[in-house]
């Protein structure tokens, strides 16, 4: 089966189809919604999910001017708490420059597909510097290395060259304008920073583009399992591709970075078509 | 970008400080032209994230959806595409910590919780069922659901419309006229209502209506989030205005001036939302507010003869003077008479294999149409296309998931996990339930199994062991069913042994290490898994609603599924619908999908469903409306004026996005057995006979 002609590349598929082709496959292609559970204990690995929505929400509430005493004064349980305090006394973006774009989209067309990023914060001086946050509250912070060559790391700085120029009076950014910083509320003195340069860029479009060709060309059936079948205990696909029935321990799966961006696109309810209902 | 008229190009390019309303019949080419205008906008260098869409239902942004994802666009921000529900929910969350206390929440400190229908259901059946006890809207012989369904759609209705949701009652009680017994029921519905807005209140909660409120007569007003929102906003594309709630014109009407440009669509013929509120008159109102007016007329969809049978069948229908079809016109619909329904639902079948088979017409280009969708219909019209091997979809708005196979076998399986529960479990329920739950096990072997190992009194022992079972009967049941039974029996009785979990974790780790395993029955089974993830989800969802700190709420959540209160979800979203199947709907479904089809197949015209609307005892749709002036009382004579005009826009609107061919099907004998002959057929037959009165005459018979 082809892909859409309306479908969008995004960070979180492409991460997925380089851990796992089939499950790209499964989840973007035949869009299957399978509910098995993807870590245990699953309540625990809700709540830390939720504490990072949370967290992200308070920052964009933060940014779009909200006090942050009112801010503070909502009811959080102590990890979000102390995340929250975290942030406001390190206060991240202060040296930051002033053009704020909190949860904000980019697109561009690669290898003639469109490809999306939602950045967490864009804080930019136009015709100077842009840098990109991205808010990141697992519970480890992962090397350097490994972070280097995580499939966002490569694509944001990339869409922010493409198709920035909205931010930047009308000018593209020169890559070597571009600085990707991850933030952890849980390791506020031990952001991670990557200097964005031309080389990197040429090295990231080709092989983003290569990567979204490969996916096109794939025919169907054609999207392998992943040989690292550890990554099963993370997926709830694993019955259907026959790798094993329980899931596994969510800590163990921040630990190993790899499989932290194996994420689920919560399948939602059209909350809006519900008003439909026959009264 | 699609070949464009003059007048659409004119339009799509128009100045970037243009403000224009665009009105015209559907398929003239105005959401066409809206979407070059977004294109346009785009392609001229306007930031996308400064672009917003409004359109009143999701399934009305398909056409923009699909444009903002095209390749050929320039790179840049992305377009919001939103409804006005859609947009009050993320501003809310987003100034939430400013704005809970003023809008009278109790625990401003402490997060909005968003309820869905199925969830406000709950909550609802929660504050009535004491009253009931009590004898409140004992003469109302309707389903306590559709009780609780009215009550919520009053509040909706209310706040959709701007009245006060403590005026509810006061209003219906002044339209009536009939029995005095009436007026208490209103009272009664109105209690109830405060009684929920005012849980609401207490408990965070946010309802389609509260939520409508706290944005319009909150956040709207807010200083901080007017200049959030028209910084942010500075284009404003609002599609099929008329199919929107007078609030959302309200809303727009103030935020107009703000816009750099703005293009408002208005379709002429609209309003099939007006059961939910919508209200074409306040959108036409708008046009006040735009520097200009431009007006679309023709259809790109509709061919002469079929247009020319619409003009005819709704003057017909408005009592106007009936207007003699030419021959094209009468080659342009089929008209097919039956004596009994499964006849009629055959013959569809039939015709629409013969068009698919011979005349290679894409299944997609057919639609089947009835007022209602019951279960039997759609499952008997899905079957016979199956045997013709024609993939069919069907999306009806109510469908309840408890009727569905998969839920039921995952609701037995919980209450044997759950004896604790002291839920009614019968034999006959452990059969389908093993059925289900073990792949190839057949009726009868089931039934064995369920006899044997489940004994009806004595619920707390659970299922016994395949092994205690006589070799003779094990080698009956076979051993492979036994192995599967016994794992699934292992299973329950390990889960058992721990601490009871929350209904969703439980749901979801049942279908993944047991009925999603290959040997069971939801491995490679998609619907089932689908139709799973829609019960953990609706589990999840009210799990979410209630009060943190609790035992687990299995025991509160299975009843309400049973008593049909919760999951009555979608089954198949319009996003996930095949996309080469024939689609099987409620005509308002059907309308407000807004997708033209080559031939339209209307089951049943005799049936009354056609022309009047479903009886409501608790809310009264005109009432409730803008439209209504509180001096007034609603009389037969509004009734029979309201179900002409609505079925008039009914068929008007059918026709306008038919591009080929109309099968008109009666059965003399209805789906429930007895014999109707609504207005539409009577008015069909009054066409018909003009047209050939008025042929017999000229050729001098």
């Amino acid at each position: 089966m082809p892909l859409p002609s309306d479908f969008q590349f995004s960070q979180s598929s492409l991460q997925n189809y380089v851990s796992c082709p089939r499950r790209f496959e499964l989840l973007y292609i035949l869009k299957i919604n399978y509910p098995a559970p993807v870590s245990e204990p699953v309540l625990e690995y809700e709540q830390h999910i939720e504490r990072g929505r949370i967290f992200h929400q308070m920052v964009h509430q933060h940014l779009i001017g909200l006090p942050p005493d009112t801010l503070s004064s909502m009811e959080l349980d102590p990890i979000l708490s102390e995340w929250w305090q975290n942030y406001l006394k390190a206060a991240p973006t202060t040296q930051m420059p002033l053009k704020r774009c909190a949860e904000f989209s980019l697109s561009t067309t690669l290898s003639g597909w469109r490809v999306t990023a939602r950045y967490d914060l864009l804080a930019v001086e136009p015709r100077n510097k842009a840098i990109i946050v991205d808010w990141k509250t697992s519970i480890t912070r992962p090397k350097a290395d490994v972070l280097k060559t995580r499939i966002q790391t490569r694509l944001y700085p990339l869409i922010l060259v493409e198709a920035g120029k909205t931010l930047n009076e009308g000018y593209p950014f020169a890559p070597e304008q571009i600085e990707l910083q991850y933030w952890y509320p849980a390791f506020p003195n031990h952001p991670q920073h990557f200097r964005y340069g031309p080389e990197q860029y040429t090295k990231d479009r080709g092989y983003i583009q290569n990567l979204i060709a490969e996916i096109a060309n794939t025919p169907e059936n054609g999207f392998p399992l992943t040989s690292n079948t550890k990554l099963c205990q993370f997926c709830m696909y694993r019955s259907l591709c026959k790798r094993g029935s329980t899931a596994g321990d969510w800590t163990e799966m921040q630990s190993s970075y790899e499989a932290e961006d194996f994420s689920v696109p919560e399948f939602q309810l059209d909350f809006e078509q519900l008003q439909e209902i026959e009264f | 970008m699609a070949h464009l008229t003059a007048q659409q190009a004119a339009i799509s390019t128009a100045p970037l400080n243009s403000h224009i309303f665009l009105e015209g019949p559907a398929g003239s080419g105005k959401t066409t032209t809206g979407v070059a205008r977004l294109q346009h906008l785009l392609e001229s260098g306007v930031p996308a994230n400064t672009i917003l869409v409004l359109v009143p239902q999701r399934t009305l942004a398909f056409p923009y959806l699909e444009a903002i994802r095209q390749p050929d666009l320039p790179p840049g921000g992305e377009v919001d595409i939103i409804t006005i529900g859609g947009l009050a929910q993320r501003i809310i969350t987003l100034f939430w910590p400013i704005i809970a206390l003023p809008a009278g929440f109790r625990h401003p400190q402490k997060p909005p919780i968003f309820l869905t229908l199925e969830t406000a259901q709950y909550y609802m059946a929660s504050l009535i069922r004491p009253l009931l006890e009590q004898g409140y809207f004992e003469s109302v012989k309707i389903h306590r659901n559709r009780l609780i369904s009215q009550i919520i759609d009053n509040l909706n209705k209310a706040s959709a419309v701007g009245i006060p949701y403590d005026q509810i009652g006061q209003r219906l009680k002044s339209a009536w006229i009939g029995d005095p017994a009436q007026k208490t029921i209103y009272d009664q519905a109105q209690e109830c209502a405060i009684a929920f807005r005012r849980h609401c209140l207490e408990n965070n909660l946010l309802d389609f209506s509260l939520k409508l409120e706290v944005f319009t007569k909150h956040l709207w007003k807010s200083f901080l989030v007017r200049k959030y929102l028209t910084q942010r906003y500075r284009h404003l594309i609002y599609d099929n205005i008329e199919e929107d709630v007078p609030i959302a014109h309200d809303t727009v009407r103030e935020w107009l001036p703000e816009f750099e440009t703005a293009l408002l669509i208005y379709d002429s013929g609209g309003g099939f939302r007006s059961f939910l509120g919508a209200d074409p008159l306040s959108a036409a109102s708008l046009r006040e507010s735009c520097d200009e007016s431009v007006l679309f007329s023709g259809s790109h969809v509709m061919p002469p003869a079929l247009s020319e049978f619409r003009i005819s069948l709704t003057n017909t229908i408005q009592s106007k003077k009936a207007l003699s079809l030419s021959s094209e016109a009468l080659s342009s619909f089929t008209i097919e008479h039956h004596r009994f329904y499964p006849e009629m639902e055959h013959w569809v079948c039939s015709i629409v294999a013969d068009l698919v088979r011979t005349q290679n017409v894409s299944p997609d280009e057919i639609v089947i149409l009835s007022p209602f969708l019951s279960d039997s219909l759609r499952f008997s019209l899905m079957n016979r296309l199956n045997e013709y091997e024609i993939p069919s979809w069907s999306h009806r708005p109510s469908r309840s998931l408890r009727d569905e196979p998969a839920t039921s076998c995952m609701i037995t399986l919980a209450k044997l996990a759950h004896p604790q529960w002291k839920m009614p479990l019968s034999r006959f329920d452990l059969r389908c339930a093993l059925m289900q739950s073990i792949a190839g096990l057949d009726l009868i072997r089931a039934d064995l199994l369920a006899k044997i190992t489940y004994k009806e009194t004595k619920p707390e022992e659970g299922l016994s062991s395949f092994d205690r079972i006589q070799p003779a009967m094990q080698e009956r049941i076979t051993y492979w069913a036994g192995e599967r039974f016994e794992q699934l029996r292992s299973w329950l009785a390990a889960y058992q042994r721990d601490a009871e979990i929350e209904p969703d974790i439980f749901f979801s780790k049942l279908f993944g290490e047991i009925l999603s395993q290959p040997g069971f029955g939801f491995y490679n089974n998609l619907d089932a898994a689908t139709v799973a993830a829609k019960l953990i989800e609706s589990a999840k969802n009210f799990r979410r609603s209630i009060p943190k700190n609790r035992p687990p709420c299995g025991n509160i959540y299975i009843p309400m599924i049973e008593e049909g209160i919760l999951a009555a979800q979608y089954l198949i979203s319009w996003e996930s619908a095949p996309r080469q199947a024939v689609f099987i709907a409620p005509a308002y479904t059907y309308l407000m999908s807004n997708r033209p089809v080559s031939y339209q197949f209307w089951l049943d015209i005799g049936n009354l469903g056609w022309w009047q609307r479903i009886n409501q005892p608790l809310t009264q749709p005109y009432v409730l409306s803008r439209r209504w002036n509180e001096n007034t009382v609603w009389t037969d004579a509004h009734e029979f004026q309201a179900n002409q005009e609505s079925l008039s826009r009914l068929v008007s609107g059918l026709l306008q996005r038919c591009k080929k061919h109309v099968f008109l099907c009666t059965a003399a004998i209805n789906e429930q057995g007895s014999e109707e002959r609504s207005p539409l057929l009577h008015a069909i037959q009054r066409v018909l006979r003009h047209t050939y009165a008025l042929r017999e005459a000229e050729d001098g018979v």
